[in-house]
């Protein structure tokens, strides 16, 4: 029986330890401190002004208080403008603009805003200091944040950590290379048979592409090692027509003829460089084309940047009745791009 | 049935390997290099040693074996643009240069650093000019009945032996205006530059548009890309004020600028009504200043001209609107004046 009357008191006992450890545990908010504050410097190096330091503040639940102002005292090290600039434009979604006709007035290492008029219990506010407020020398600091009422008496505060460090900027750095691009589709251009009666052209022509980030564009030279078509067997060759003149030779049927003709596919819109095809190979037609010399000549450039202009190149040949039979007739091209300085 | 669709399937699988084998041989045959610099400006001292540094890409599906060889360049008419040439016997600045490699294979997409060492003589002195190429080790076996091609790339280099001797001038041939009259904007100012000194030169500067009243209306940049003039030659800049409303621009179509049959750009008429404070209306005077660095100074290049912008389409719409508006005024009021006569 003496057993049985014991255990009750101690139940009771360690029940009331138990509510006073979880009341100890319990994060208690007091009347008078904020239950949540910050600022958040725009810019930590030292000694450097800052031009958008954002001040929260949460007013903690059951606060009945008339706020009138804020308050917000620096720790030694910080210079308060007399008339720092006030604004809650851009504070974070989420918090409630400090309401009220907000004036701000510095004073050494305190802030003080007035015009604020009451604030709601269990509500973030926020403001923003555009400028006004310099940074003190590396190192751990703090600022308090304090309502006060009309008569200056204080309603809630906090203490916020505040961290100034030597630099606060990372730069960041990269190269942009300038490059030159050249793509030939292919090796080979087969003319196939070619005929007394028409001017044969290419089936399926090279394309020529050119991409740049040099500002000065680029250009593309061409050279004919045999200029013609030239027949080991037969030992004959069909030799290119006309001179390089300028202008584009227009082929005769019934007449050999060779000629290489070069058309412009795209101009590239990308970048700000316009293409021009030499005036020697822009045949305009299906029986024109230029020369091919020996030396190397411009057959097109462009005069800035671009993100691919393609150019199509068209042997073209035509041949008299009594040309030589061969299977051989060849020609090789060296087609050379550089960009411009 | 089945047997049918068997047959069929199998043909299609042995049709699809040669399909695949000819486009991996189309794609070998494809040249694909890209060379950085675009061009390097190099500087020297008689007597002197210099390494620059070129890289190669290969940008084609297979390895690439490369060979890396010499030209020299010279101006090409007034247009700025070198003309590649090889050397004469004549040319002992050919042997200057060397390579650090001659001959490399390059991987698909990897690049590949060359060193392009210049070992100058001490009696060398002001300009020479080379193109570094690359192009294929091997020659492509010449295909019958037709024109193989055989690509290559090339890093122009501008290489300045500093002497005393080095003269950099400069003088303005022409500047001058598209066109005297202009309905619309834009308006292209062309400068054509002549070198008359022994060493190649870069001036740049800027075009400051003016109206009749003095009030500056546009600054255009010349040549900020610094394109270099070569010794004894020209070379033409132009410069576009195309800040106006309305304003002709270039046809594009799938980001490619439409070229009529004689090659020209064509263009439209562009109306952003957002900007139509830049109705350009009057006389207008271009003024160009540029500077070039003489060794010592930097010497200064002026000119003027003058042209006109009236946008006649426009007036003539707003005359014809007024007139035709004034008109229904006019005939409005002579009836009603018929109706009811003043006493």
């Amino acid at each position: 029986m003496k057993g049985y009357q014991k255990k009750p008191q101690h139940i009771w006992l360690a029940l009331f330890g138990i509510v006073l450890g979880l009341g100890a545990l319990l994060k208690t908010v007091s009347a008078g401190e904020f239950s949540q504050a910050y600022i958040r410097l725009n810019r930590m190096a030292a000694t450097t002004a800052n031009s958008g330091i954002l001040v929260v503040f949460t007013v903690p639940a059951g606060n009945s208080a008339t706020e009138a102002k804020v308050v917000v005292e620096f720790s030694a090290g910080f210079t308060v403008a007399a008339s720092p600039t006030i604004t809650v434009t851009g504070i974070p979604a989420g918090a409630t603009a400090l309401p009220g006709t907000l004036v701000a007035a510095g004073s050494t290492t305190t802030l003080t805003v007035t015009g604020v008029t009451n604030l709601t219990a269990a509500t973030q506010y926020a403001f923003i200091l555009s400028d006004g407020v310099t940074n003190p020398s590396a190192g751990a600091h703090t600022a308090t944040i304090t309502t006060k009422t009309g008569a200056d008496a204080a309603i809630d505060s906090k203490i916020v950590g505040l961290r100034v460090i030597s630099d606060d900027q990372v730069t960041v750095s990269a190269t942009v290379d300038p490059t030159f691009n050249w793509v030939l589709s292919g090796n080979s251009m087969a003319l196939g048979t070619l005929s007394s009666s028409s001017v044969v052209s290419v089936a399926s022509p090279i394309t020529v592409t050119a991409t740049t980030n040099g500002t000065n564009g680029w250009i593309g030279w061409v050279k004919s090692q045999n200029t013609g078509l030239t027949s080991a067997s037969a030992s004959n060759t069909i030799a290119t027509s006309g001179t390089v003149d300028g202008a584009p030779t227009t082929l005769s049927t019934g007449a050999e003829g060779y000629v290489l003709d070069a058309d412009l596919t795209t101009d590239s819109g990308t970048g700000d460089g316009t293409v021009t095809i030499a005036a020697e190979y822009n045949g305009g037609t299906t029986s024109a084309g230029g020369t091919l010399a020996s030396t190397l000549t411009q057959f097109a450039s462009s005069d800035g940047t671009t993100g691919g202009d393609v150019i199509t190149l068209i042997p073209r040949a035509t041949i008299s009745t009594v040309t030589e039979a061969a299977t051989d007739y060849t020609d090789t091209l060296d087609v050379i791009g550089a960009g411009n300085f | 049935m089945r047997t049918f669709l068997a047959a069929v399937i199998a043909a299609t699988l042995f049709v699809q390997p040669n399909a695949t084998h000819a486009q991996a041989a189309s794609d070998a045959n494809r040249f694909d290099l890209t060379v950085s610099p675009v061009f390097l400006t190099v500087s020297t001292t008689p007597g002197s040693t210099t390494t620059q540094q070129v890289k190669v890409r290969n940008g084609g599906p297979v390895a690439e074996d490369l060979a890396v060889s010499l030209m020299k360049f010279k101006a090409y008419s007034d247009t700025g643009q070198p003309e590649l040439l090889n050397f004469d016997p004549t040319d002992d600045y050919a042997t200057w240069a060397s390579f650090s490699e001659n001959r490399f294979t390059v991987a698909p997409g990897e690049w590949k650093t060359l060193n392009v060492t210049f070992t100058v003589p001490p009696s060398a002195g002001l300009g020479y000019y080379y193109a570094v190429n690359f192009t294929r080790a091997n020659s492509p076996t010449p295909v019958a009945e037709g024109t193989t091609l055989i690509g290559s790339a090339a890093v122009l280099i501008l290489l300045d032996v500093e002497v005393p001797e080095a003269k950099r001038s400069v003088e303005l041939m022409e500047f001058y205006a598209d066109h005297k009259l202009y309905a619309f904007l834009p308006s292209t100012l062309t400068l054509r530059l002549k070198n008359t000194g022994n060493i190649h030169v870069a001036p740049r500067g800027n075009i400051f548009i003016q109206r009749s009243n003095g009030t500056q209306v546009a600054l255009l940049n010349i040549n900020e890309r610094l394109g270099n003039i070569l010794p004894d030659s020209e070379r033409v800049f132009t410069a576009t004020w195309d800040d106006g409303f309305p304003l002709y621009i270039p046809k594009t179509e799938n980001g490619t600028v439409l070229h009529d049959k004689k090659g020209r750009t064509e263009m439209k008429l562009k109306w952003d009504f957002t900007q139509t404070q830049k109705i350009r209306f009057g006389r207008y005077t271009a003024n160009v200043l540029l500077v070039f660095d003489d060794g010592t100074r930097d010497v200064p290049i002026e000119g003027t001209v003058t042209f006109w912008v009236v946008p006649w389409p426009i007036l003539l719409a707003a005359g014809l609107i007024l007139y035709f508006a004034l008109s229904g005024i006019y005939h409005s009021l002579k009836r009603r004046l018929r109706k009811h006569p003043l006493s």
